[in-house]
């Protein structure tokens, strides 16, 4: 009993000779909403990487539009073409990503409680539901076009439908619309490796649906007559057709002429 | 009488109010060392600090951090586990520094558990009968940090897996998991010895 008395005291002691005071409770708090914190960003980063992750895989001709697939799979199988055409950057990201956000929540309050297989699947489901809804305001469109426009690195680490329409030797030509001169039948657009090319658009299909202006992404076939300059014989829009199908109007019958045959 | 009293009103006051005493007044933390001091010393010989002197020292670095990190403690954990969790923490970590690996739990007080552990696991040799209490000392012994831990705190210390949960900050069901890893192993040595 003396010993246990005499412990509680020269430990007192022990906290008035080394002055240490409890830490304040503001300090934890700040500490555990740093890790709820950095549990959020990871999940919303993760999210974005997966976003555009979907937008870079769907964008590929072979899943959206058939139209030349023939063209792309002339140069390799389709498997060869998919497995290509995976993001494995975007996933890597993500993957990256979904591990700090399990870090954060691990260090949580009672984050412990939970089985890692558990966390890291509630990461990655929330990060899909969340790249579903970004992807609905063309989030991932967005990264992936700032970052194969504006960032050289970026296009040796996927292999994205862009690339395929960057042959103008070949006959496929992608790009921004710059200019549109309806009167010439000219188009001017910068392609993705940020080349000025004029387009010439008099023998030109161009599909329903496909807006000619400035900012909008195109998809030209055709063959370089001249440096910098192609000759398009068709040019259509580079938006998902499957959210942005023309409506076509049913033309409607002249009802009234035929009630004038009909009725004498 | 004055004493009596005093000591009875230390044995009622729960451990939060404890916590919330100390932290308006930390004279009131003698009462927690008081309180905590003996299993906290039962708890460092078991994980394998032999050294008396070392294990009083550690017994001192523990408290002084409880003191420190008082205002962390969640009053939905029980006190018991949070104080656990922060011994078990120093514990390893002062291991770690000395690159000393745990040694035998060799305590005699401790040698009526080694029959528990041989109940609970239902621990029998060939012919049926049970393994001695030195045999599942030898067993225990040559059992990873991890597992010595798990076996310590269930066996040892009594604690249900929620504790051990707290304690060692993993989930419950890796706390299963760990107990029948561990069990497997002790039973693997039984075999092999």
């Amino acid at each position: 009993m003396i010993m246990l008395k005499d412990r509680s005291k020269s430990i007192l002691e022990e906290i008035e000779k080394r002055k240490v005071v409890p830490i304040p409770r503001w300090h934890f708090v700040l500490q555990r909403f740093g890790f709820w914190l950095l549990a959020a960003i990871s999940v919303i980063t993760g999210s974005i990487a997966m976003a555009t992750a979907i937008y870079v895989f769907i964008d590929n001709d072979f899943i959206e539009d058939h139209e030349y697939i023939h063209l792309f799979l002339a140069e390799r199988p389709l498997i060869a073409e998919i497995v290509a055409s995976i993001p494995y950057i975007w996933l890597a990201t993500l993957a990256l990503f979904t591990l700090v956000a399990y870090f954060g929540f691990r260090h949580t309050k009672t984050g412990y409680r939970y089985a890692t297989t558990k966390v890291i699947a509630g990461a990655l489901l929330a990060s899909l539901l969340l790249s579903v809804g970004f992807n609905t305001i063309d989030v991932g469109k967005y990264i992936h076009r700032f970052l194969i426009e504006n960032v050289h690195v970026y296009n040796k680490l996927v292999y994205a439908n862009e690339h395929r329409w960057t042959h103008a030797e070949k006959g496929l030509l992608g790009g921004k619309v710059i200019q549109y001169q309806k009167d010439k039948q000219l188009l001017i657009i910068r392609d993705f490796n940020k080349n000025i090319w004029q387009i010439d658009m008099t023998s030109t299909e161009v599909r329903p649906g496909t807006r000619l202006v400035p900012g909008k992404h195109v998809k030209i076939t055709g063959v370089v007559v001249a440096t910098q300059t192609f000759k398009a014989y068709t040019i259509q829009g580079w938006s998902k057709r499957y959210r942005k199908r023309p409506v076509q109007v049913p033309k409607i019958a002249p009802i009234k002429a035929v009630k004038d045959t009909l009725v004498p | 009488m004055a004493e009596t009293s005093r000591h009875n009103e230390q044995q009622h006051s729960s451990d939060q109010d404890l916590v919330t005493q100390t932290l308006a007044n930390k004279q009131a933390f003698a009462k927690i060392v008081r309180r905590y001091e003996a299993p906290l010393l039962r708890y460092i010989t078991r994980l394998g600090c032999r050294d008396s002197s070392t294990a009083q020292d550690l017994l001192q670095e523990i408290f002084i951090k409880t003191y420190i990190h008082l205002n962390d403690y969640d009053h939905s954990l029980q006190f018991s586990s949070w104080i656990y969790r922060i011994a078990h923490n120093e514990i390893i970590s002062s291991f770690r520094k000395e690159k000393n690996s745990p040694s035998v739990l060799e305590r005699e007080g401790d040698l009526f558990l080694f029959d528990k552990v041989i109940d609970d696991l239902e621990l029998s040799d060939q012919d049926g009968q049970k393994h001695s209490a030195a045999e599942i000392e030898v067993a225990v012994e040559r059992l990873d940090t991890r597992s010595r831990e798990i076996i310590v705190l269930k066996f040892f210390e009594e604690k249900r897996y929620e504790e051990i949960s707290d304690i060692l900050q993993i989930p419950e069901g890796t706390v299963a998991t760990m107990i029948n890893r561990a069990k497997k192993k002790i039973k693997s040595y039984l075999e092999e010895s």
